[in-house]
């Protein structure tokens, strides 16, 4: 199972195993990693699973469809993605993302 | 009262035990409490049932009152359908969906993504000093009345001014919008509400116009000038995003900021606390939003299905009470009991793609007034001898007379 790196704004740093095929949000509340709230469920409707992509790693994920990139705000700055759009490869083993202080 | 509801008969696939009454009547107004009396008892009965009159104009629908059914069939576009739920545009014999909300795939994916960036948590954070100056506005004219109206002296217009500077309307034509709105919204007569779905329609349609020739920084240029599946928007979908937007976010705030602050009239010890730490008001209207919801919308089943053990038939009407989950036991322990630090998971903006879009907006305007009215205005309760009333359809307090030492 791939690893995905989590980590928090205070430093906190977990490293989980997550099924491939899963969105890594379904995986992090599946962990109960802490700032991923969901409140769609994983629609691409609420911006409230986003996560910061470490930069090694941004090129090697798919580009956001339409639906994630019209969640994402270019004042945020790069990285930024949809928890719920970024689906668990076994290419993506050993991910790194950081949760965002806040998703509001 | 005097009117009879019609008797429709239970269609094969229904079970007779699962025909049911259910408290909450469109058009009606009750002095029952809506939540911890109405609400409250629909939880005792079966999880899923049938009643024959929930929906407008008194037709049957199925009522789902599990949160955890509700997020399942929220999902499930393959199954539901969102396609016009609302009667405004039969009624002026046009045919044209409220959009985003009552469009299903695969168009909605395309619609919602061109309403989504208009309507992010940092798009509204740019709002915050405009929204904080109506809302002082208002509370500057009755803070030292002491007594007020809520809904008429502030939660009705507050939220219309923001709209108003997002659609790039006139504020100096505030009072006749009102008049729309309430002939939409709070209408038991058909033709009354046939008639103000025309007045809205022919102003958009002018301000659709317009925009065309004078383009501006708004909604509705941005809708004029927007391409959607690598087209612009036909007058139909132009009607249907800007008619969404009047109906989406003007009574939908004003109704629950009424009943966020009939709670704190009647709870002083919860309105003192967020006095004393303002800080806790975000994490209040969460709560609030959890235990006070007032929305119901509806769902078409368009391909039969079985929910919770009851077969759903194609033409089948799904009211989605969120009313109802945000107090079902089996999702919140206690859901009488408004705790503050409970932070809950709502489904009182929906669920999956058609997730209110203005919901970061409303948690704004409401976080707003509750900030600027509890600094200005001592501890407020409800005028004595005031019996409050509630519509039913959306829970909305029908007046919400405070009164303070000012």
């Amino acid at each position: 199972m791939p690893k995905i790196v989590f980590l928090q704004p205070d430093g906190d740093r977990r490293e989980l195993d997550l099924q491939s095929g899963d969105s890594l949000m379904r995986g992090a509340l599946e962990h109960d990693v802490i700032g991923i709230l969901a409140e769609c469920g994983g629609a691409a409707a609420c911006a409230t699973c986003q996560v910061i992509v470490a930069e090694e790693w941004r090129d090697r994920l798919p580009e956001p469809d339409i639906s994630e990139a019209s969640m994402l705000d270019e004042d945020d700055g790069p990285g930024r993605r949809l928890s719920c759009q970024v689906i668990v490869t076994d290419e993506l083993d050993g991910l790194t993302v950081e949760v965002p202080l806040s998703q509001h | 009262m005097g009117f009879e509801l019609p008797k429709i008969p239970t269609p094969p696939h229904v079970p007779e035990d699962l025909v049911r009454p259910f408290p909450f009547i469109f058009g009606m107004a009750t002095e029952q409490n809506p939540f911890t009396e109405l609400a409250d008892s629909v939880h005792r009965g079966p999880a899923i049932f049938y009643t024959p009159h929930a929906y407008p104009g008194g037709t049957p629908a199925w009522i789902v009152r599990r949160a955890e059914d509700l997020r399942a069939i929220y999902f499930d576009t393959e199954h539901f359908s969102s396609k016009d739920f609302s009667p405004f545009p039969k009624l002026i014999g046009e045919n044209w969906s409220s959009l985003p909300a009552e469009t299903d795939p695969p168009m909605h994916r395309l619609y919602r993504a061109f309403v989504n960036p208009l309507f992010t948590p940092k798009a509204m954070a740019k709002l915050e000093d405009q929204i904080r100056t109506y809302a002082r506005g208002y509370i500057d004219d009755i803070k030292t009345r002491g007594e007020c109206e809520f809904m008429k002296d502030f939660a009705f217009e507050f939220p219309i001014r923001v709209f108003m500077d997002l659609m790039g309307l006139p504020h100096d034509r505030m009072a006749e919008f009102l008049e729309w709105e309430m002939g939409l919204l709070h209408n038991h007569d058909l033709a009354g509400i046939a008639a103000a779905t025309r007045k809205v329609v022919d102003y958009l349609d002018a301000e659709i116009e317009d925009r065309r020739a004078n383009p501006r920084d708004d909604l509705i240029t941005y809708g004029v000038e927007a391409e959607v599946d690598g087209r612009k928007l036909t007058r139909d979908e132009l009607i249907g995003f800007t008619f969404n937007l009047f109906i989406g976010g003007l009574d939908t705030v004003s109704t629950h900021m009424g009943l966020h602050f009939w709670h704190l009239a009647t709870h002083p010890e919860d309105q003192a606390r967020l006095r004393a730490d303002p800080a806790l008001i975000s994490d209040a209207i969460e709560e609030l939003m959890r235990a006070y919801p007032a929305v119901t919308t509806f769902r078409t089943c368009v391909k039969q299905v079985e929910v919770g053990g009851v077969t759903m038939m194609p033409g089948d009407k799904i009211a989605m009470c969120t009313t109802l989950a945000g107090r079902d036991p089996e999702e919140y322990g206690d859901p009488a009991v408004v705790r503050f630090d409970r932070k809950p998971r709502t489904i009182s903006f929906g669920y999956g793609p058609h997730l209110c879009v203005g919901m970061h907006l409303a948690r704004r305007e409401m976080r707003i007034a509750m900030e600027e009215f509890l600094a200005a205005v001592p501890s407020f309760r409800i005028k004595d001898g005031a019996a409050i009333q509630f519509h039913l359809g959306m829970i909305q307090p029908v007046e919400l007379p405070l009164v303070w030492q000012a």
